[in-house]
């Protein structure tokens, strides 16, 4: 028991408790500027999100982004870790330079983006070569989200490739010999032998990317502040504004609960999508 | 039965407890300012500007020191930061005496009682001091009691490529004084390519604060108002309010738009990619400090700027007013020591250099004499316009207001609504927060 203590009480402390502090304050109206505690006013603020049109269009910009960014970025990175797998001269080089954007920070990567999305940026002079007029990428309610989404899926291929990679290499040689000595294609191999091999490490792969999409932040914090018309406007940037710019404690935490239940929803639908028959 | 260890204890107790007590009453324990007690001045700074940081720690500190003996700490927070580590401070009670934000955080800090009120300091003031900072020191005004003191103002004003104009033929030296004349000449500075803009007559800025201050500029300008003098109604929706934001929506819509900014994030970008330095635009509306950036990105631009702007037969009015603003907390042991810091870098020659090495423009309105004033053509507009910049309510719950507007105004501005539409719906939703705030 002394030995898992340290263990327990950092858990119970620095994890368990905030959690259920958060909890607590949905259930309240509360300002960290207030002297007094915080005023317990029941499903108040649950209730009041049911009919918040900016908190609702949030939630779908959520879904859309996370379930638009989610599978192009999974095809992308299992494509590329299947050409990693392979042994050609200059792998590792490859395997490095794939990896590369999922160790710079989120914020730093997005302030590149958005000097390349820029009325003069790169994607509009690269428009410009071939005589097409700029584009508004970011400026546009129609398509900044996929603006965003670009970018996105750019920064998560490396670390989706790796894990991927790692999927592949856990999957015996000997399984595609005898593929191929049984007459198998490409494509059956691949459908037959990789795939299910792959499958844990796929499941992992695609919760993980639910559960980090659908909290996504700093690259529209960066990007686009939520705008134009809110169509980036995601729910963790709704709870930004909501506790740090408004000091309504009590409604964002409700919002972090809702989300939380959100994430917790997709992430089961996905494991039982991907549960073996 | 007595035990000897609990009067030990209890002895040692009296003892802990006594000794600072006799220490405080017999010794000093206080510092040259006032009765404060000894250590340094904690200050929040909001902005991370080098510049600043470089006036703080090299020359206003130093100062502060020579004059009071006391020592101060500045931390520099980022703006966009400063009211989540405020919020944490506050609740935690590890906030600084003094602190620094802009004009538009005070009503709420005042309704949580987390400003002390300054008119009893600023009475020991000269009234000649008063008089030459009233401007800036309006913004920091909370129901008839100042709780903020102005560092820095600002104001939006109109900055022009003079060479565009000469070569569509509009004379730079005459500026238009009108927004409706604003309009006629954004359009002929306007570049299209069919019925693309290649270049916009004009930029406005388009994120939700920046499009709040220009819809206000534009409201005032025409007569209107935000609010009711008790600030307990909305007055925004009035036909003033409905022309004026008419007149802003006609630059992105209709059969000629002159702006092609709308959803843009220009003033998150380098000065070096505003569209007044790419020659995206010929004319922006903007604020000193950005304008002073774009020249140091574009020194050989004959960069000009108008005067504050009216509608035809209205009296001109922009946003403005106090920029950054230092207040008191009232939980600080050392509120005359931080008023004495207020008050140093309120002081002419001080805040003269702070604007200076900053970029900003002075608070004070006799800084116009100044050469650092005379030699920056946007400083000296802004402080010869002074008179005719005007700051937001200062109400609780102002952030709120101001950003309900503001996706509104969008919702007008991509023609998603009627002005008027737009108006009345913000306007209800305003109403509702005034009414939360109670």
């Amino acid at each position: 028991m002394i030995f898992v203590a340290p263990a327990v009480l950092y858990v119970v402390i620095f994890q368990l408790l905030p959690v259920a502090y958060g909890f607590a304050l949905s259930f309240t109206r509360y300002s960290p500027l207030q002297r007094g505690a915080p005023t317990f006013v029941g499903l108040e603020n649950y209730v009041a999100l049911l009919g918040d049109a900016d908190f609702l269009n949030a939630l779908w910009i959520t879904a859309r982004y996370t379930l638009q960014v989610l599978p192009v970025t999974v095809a992308i990175a299992l494509l590329l870790a299947i050409l990693a797998n392979r042994p050609f001269r200059g792998v590792g080089i490859f395997r490095s330079a794939l990896y590369i954007p999922h160790i710079v920070s989120l914020t730093a990567v997005s302030m590149i983006w958005l000097w390349m999305y820029s009325q003069n940026g790169l994607f509009n002079e690269l428009l410009a070569l071939v005589d097409l007029g700029p584009q508004r990428w970011l400026n546009d309610p129609d398509s900044a989200l996929n603006g965003v989404s670009v970018m996105r899926v750019w920064k998560a291929l490396g670390s989706n490739m790796v894990l991927l990679l790692a999927g592949l290499q856990t999957i015996p040689k000997d399984l595609y010999e005898q593929a191929s000595i049984d007459g198998a294609t490409r494509w059956h191999q691949f459908r037959h032998v990789t795939l299910p091999g792959l499958r844990p490490m796929l499941i992992y792969v695609v919760a993980m990317d639910i559960i980090y999409l659908s909290q996504s932040f700093a690259e529209i914090f960066v990007l686009t502040s939520g705008g134009p018309l809110n169509s980036t406007t995601t729910v963790n940037y709704l709870i930004y504004t909501e506790a740090f710019d408004y000091s309504r404690m009590g409604s964002a935490s409700a919002m972090a609960f809702v989300l939380f239940a959100f994430i917790a929803g997709l992430t089961l639908i996905a494991l039982r999508a991907g549960r073996e028959r | 039965m007595d035990h000897p260890r609990r009067r030990t204890a209890l002895k040692a107790s009296a003892a802990l407890l006594g000794a600072p007590m006799l220490l405080s009453a017999c010794g000093d324990g206080s510092s040259e300012s006032g009765g404060d007690p000894e250590g340094d001045l904690v200050v929040w700074f909001p902005g991370t500007n080098p510049a600043e940081q470089t006036f703080l720690n090299d020359v206003l500190i130093p100062a502060f020191t020579e004059a009071t003996g006391r020592g101060a700490a500045a931390t520099f927070i980022d703006w966009p930061d400063m009211s989540t580590r405020l919020n944490a401070g506050f609740s935690s009670g590890t906030g600084p005496d003094v602190l620094g934000h802009g004009p538009a955080a005070v009503a709420d800090l005042v309704a949580f009682g987390r400003l002390e009120p300054l008119d009893s300091y600023l009475d020991q003031l000269e009234d000649s001091d008063i008089a030459d900072f009233q401007t800036a020191l309006d913004s920091g005004v909370v129901d008839g009691v100042s709780y903020a003191f102005p560092i820095a103002s600002t104001g939006r004003q109109i900055g022009y490529n003079a060479a565009h104009f000469e070569e569509v033929g509009l004379d730079p030296d005459a500026p238009v004084t009108t927004f409706e004349a604003l309009k006629e000449a954004a359009d002929a500075l306007a570049v299209r390519d069919g019925d693309q803009l290649t270049r916009a007559g004009v930029v406005f800025g388009a994120e939700p604060a920046s499009m709040q201050q220009a819809f206000t500029t534009m409201l005032w300008a025409n007569g209107g108002e935000m609010l009711s003098e008790d600030s307990s109604s909305v007055l925004f929706n009035s036909p003033e309010g409905v022309t004026a934001l008419e007149w802003y929506v006609s630059l992105y819509q209709g059969d000629a738009p002159v702006d092609n900014g709308l959803g843009g994030t220009w003033n998150g970008l380098p000065p070096a990619q505003s569209p007044l330095v790419t020659e995206d635009t010929s004319m922006l509306f903007a604020d000193p400090s950005t304008f002073q950036q774009i020249l140091a990105a574009a020194p050989e631009m004959d960069l000009r700027f108008m005067d504050v702007l009216s509608f035809e037969g209205k009296e001109p009015a922009a946003f403005g007013g106090a920029a950054t603003s230092l207040m008191i907390n009232p939980d600080s042991a050392r509120k005359d020591a931080a008023w004495e810091f207020i008050t140093l870098i309120g002081e002419a020659d001080m805040n003269n250099r702070y604007a200076e090495d900053v970029g900003h423009v002075p608070v004070r309105e006799s800084a116009i004499e100044s050469e650092y004033v005379q030699n920056n053509p946007s400083i000296a507009t802004a402080v010869e316009n002074s008179a005719a910049f005007r700051s937001n309510p200062n109400v609780p719950g102002w952030t709120r207001m101001r950003d309900t507007l503001a996706q509104y105004l969008e919702q007008a501005l991509n023609a998603q609504v009627s002005p008027q539409e737009a108006l009345d719906q913000a306007a209800a939703e305003v109403e509702q927060i005034i009414a939360e705030n109670g």
